[in-house]
């Protein structure tokens, strides 16, 4: 009989028995006296890997209940404390199936290490590096636990295939780990350029493309790590490479997004102003919705490529030339014209976007002013919705440098069109801020100006529900009642009076008022400068 | 099923902890030279960061809450910026063990840069400029950042937005890629500030 000392790990051979390679002869003998509850441990304790379970599950405990320790916070955080809190779930999972399914304890193990090592990007430096160095020393034990019995001289013969494939189970540790490490850093790269341009298929159509030189070759796939990194004569060589078809398959890989994105010095509101004439033949569903941005359009152009008859030569010498910064935007839009006339053959016939309604960031009501109101301004683009709950401001002192009053305009929210005061101010200065932004939720989040602190902002447009104040100073202006307080809402009398006096207030009229408290819907400001301002629960 | 006395075989567990230890550590270059993004969900426990200056471009923000482990519900705003220059950054975690005294991790770091970054601020102080800020948008319908608030909440978003001499206290902080230059970070006696 060869007895199995105990070598660490905890792992203990059952006491008051010679322990047998056979569990069954042990359990045959005859004992004295029922086994303790401590013997029972121990054997239970023995024959798997007991310290490897336990040093994984309280890595996976740790590493859990940093992100879990507020539930509230951890389901507001979505997706992000989800990640967080996966490597200490994985690894309390991995630390069970040590205990109770010891078979498993390899893949276990290797789990474990992958997750612990995972666990230091995604959550909270690997649990402040406890949970972490607990999860690998656990997760190696149990790829290191047996529970073959120790190899003898004499027995040498007996096992050695057994012992000589467990040998070999290191390497897929390390060929796993590895692979993750390798992985992790890729996908941060890929995220990070997002430049891939040109994907597979091109890499068999123009097989000269592989001299580019290997930093352009990513992921298996031709991945442009910039699209700078194009000259003009891989530009030419590229289009000398395509035949016909395969330049079909080209504008299929064309991602526009980067082209878009890299394309300096286009405008996007012109751009967007040729795209809504050409919308008839070209799908802009991002438009519709959002205001489109740079990517967007390029987008929205791309889409129409793969369908449209578009010169492709054209095309890519235009990109060449915005890439070498030889062309400047209205030679762009001109060019870009150029290439989509190509897709619509009667831009003529179509309606201009001038006689499209606007669209709404809000249709006016021109009551009590004869203005026809002007619905542009920084953040009142399109697809703007204001919010169902209002924020409350109030300003101890607000000086206006030329205000005019707009008129009522209707301003789109979730639920539904809400009238708001509009009113558009050359420059303003203010004190005493004290902002208050609800969630509609609960709690509200309130901006203050500390002490001594101050606000001053160009290019204002303000839509609010009310507003009260007390003008202090009217800057030559006849009419406004000085000195006392005074409340605007749409429906007030009020509005109809003074609304005619501020719509055609001249230019450089400063207005001084005070105790200023307003309903606000939206604030936009080009320039805004906050000195000494503070957030915090209100 | 025969159940049979085992062992730990230290050699492999040594070769198994070696090669994750070796992988940790290349996480950890990673880490420090910005190529990976760290991650922090702290729950409940507030990060107190300090920056000379935190430059935004493209932001998002809304007012939102949490609600703590006791009840208590917190008013936050929710932060994301596409992109972010932060210099001088400082941050300290207080850490409470079961057993034993608290103490502070401290981090320190002379510039960073983010893109994605995501804050959710209990307070924060400071001087602001903005360019192109919108106040009062609905928060699920934010064009610039990544953000998605509560509907019909209110939204703010901006195109610039720089922070000076800003201190702020944070339950998570998140970032697709954070690029942690310079980046030392050291454990200290408890009540210890940047």
């Amino acid at each position: 009989m060869t007895s199995v000392p105990d070598r660490g790990g905890g792992t203990e051979p059952p006491i008051g028995s010679a322990a047998d390679e056979s569990g069954s002869e042990v359990r045959s003998q005859p004992r004295p006296e029922p086994d303790t509850r401590r013997q029972r441990f121990r054997r239970w304790r023995g024959t798997r890997p007991f310290w490897a379970g336990l040093w994984t599950l309280l890595a996976g405990l740790e590493l859990a209940l940093i992100p879990l320790s507020d539930i509230g916070q951890f389901f507001s955080a979505g997706q992000v404390a989800f990640t967080a809190a996966l490597p200490g779930v994985v690894l309390v999972i991995a630390g069970a199936f040590m205990w109770f399914s010891p078979p498993n304890r390899t893949l276990a193990g290797l789990l474990a290490m992958v997750f612990a090592v995972a666990s230091l990007v995604l959550s909270n430096l690997g649990g402040l590096l406890i949970g972490m160095m607990l999860g690998i020393v656990g997760g190696a034990m149990a790829v290191g636990w047996t529970d073959a019995p120790r190899r003898s001289r004499g027995r040498v013969r007996a096992v050695p295939d057994e012992d000589a494939d467990r040998g070999r189970g290191a390497v897929p540790v390390v060929l796993v780990l590895v692979a993750s490490l390798l992985t992790l850093p890729s996908a941060e790269r890929a995220d990070a350029r997002g430049h891939c341009i040109l994907s597979n298929p091109l890499a068999e159509l123009a097989p000269g493309l592989a001299d580019l030189g290997s930093d352009l070759l990513a992921d298996g796939g031709l991945c442009l790590v910039d699209l700078e990194d194009l000259d003009s004569s891989v530009l030419s060589d590229i289009v000398a490479t395509l035949d016909a078809g395969a330049a079909a398959d080209l504008v299929d890989s064309i991602s526009a997004t980067d082209l878009v994105a890299n394309a300096a010095g286009l405008d996007p509101v012109l751009v967007a102003s040729v795209l809504d004439t050409l919308a008839g033949e070209i799908s802009l569903t991002t438009l519709e919705t959002e205001r489109p941005t740079g990517t967007d359009l390029l987008d929205a152009v791309a889409r129409s490529l793969p369908t449209a008859p578009i010169d492709l030569v054209s095309l890519l010498e235009l990109v060449e030339d915005t890439l070498a910064g030889t062309v400047d935007a209205s030679d762009l839009l001109a060019r870009l014209l150029d290439l989509l006339t190509g897709i619509v053959d009667d831009v003529g016939t179509r309606p201009s976007p001038g006689d499209e309604p606007e669209t709404p960031t809000g249709s006016a009501t021109p009551r009590a002013v004869d203005a026809t109101p002007t619905v542009s301004g920084p953040g009142h683009d399109d697809g703007h919705r204001a919010p169902s709950v209002l924020s409350i401001l109030v300003l101890d002192t607000l000086d206006v440098d030329t205000l005019r009053y707009v008129g009522i305009v209707s301003v789109p929210t979730g639920d539904g069109p809400l009238d708001v005061m509009r009113f558009e101010i050359d420059e303003i200065d203010a004190s005493g801020l004290d902002l208050i932004l609800p969630d509609g939720v609960a709690a509200d989040f309130g901006i203050a100006n500390t002490p001594g602190g101050s606000l001053h902002g160009d290019g204002v447009v303000l839509d609010c529900t009310r507003l009260a104040l007390e003008i202090t100073g009217a800057g030559g202006l006849v009419g406004l009642p000085l000195g006392l307080p005074i409340e605007l809402t749409p429906s007030s009398p009020l509005l109809d009076v003074l609304g005619p006096i501020l719509a055609v207030a001249p230019a450089g009229t400063v207005l001084s008022t005070r105790d200023v408290d307003i309903d606000l819907v939206t604030l936009s400001v080009q320039t805004l400068d906050l000195i000494g301002v503070a957030g915090g629960a209100s | 099923m025969t159940a049979s006395t085992g062992r730990t075989r230290w050699g492999r567990t040594i070769l198994a902890a070696g090669a994750a230890l070796a992988s940790a550590l290349v996480v950890s270059f990673g880490l420090t030279s910005g190529v990976l993004a760290a991650q922090f969900v702290p729950g409940g426990v507030p990060v107190e960061l300090t920056t000379s200056s935190a430059a935004v471009d493209g932001l998002g923000g809304s007012a939102d809450t949490v609600t703590l482990a006791d009840g208590t519900q917190l008013p936050i705003i929710a932060l994301n910026g596409e992109t972010a220059e932060l210099t001088d950054l400082c941050a300290t975690l207080a850490i409470t063990p079961p057993i034993g005294p608290g103490f502070v991790m401290v981090a320190r770091a002379p510039a960073r840069h983010a893109s994605d970054l995501s804050l959710d601020a209990t307070s924060f102080a400071g001087n602001a400029h903005a360019e192109n800020i919108v106040i009062g948008r609905d928060a699920s319908a934010l064009t610039r950042s990544g953000l998605v608030g509560p509907s019909g909440g209110a939204g703010l978003q901006a195109d610039v937005f720089a922070l000076t001499d800003a201190t702020a206290s944070l339950l998570g902080v998140r970032a697709d890629v954070f690029a942690l230059d310079g980046l030392t970070v050291s454990l200290e006696e408890a009540g210890t500030t940047c």
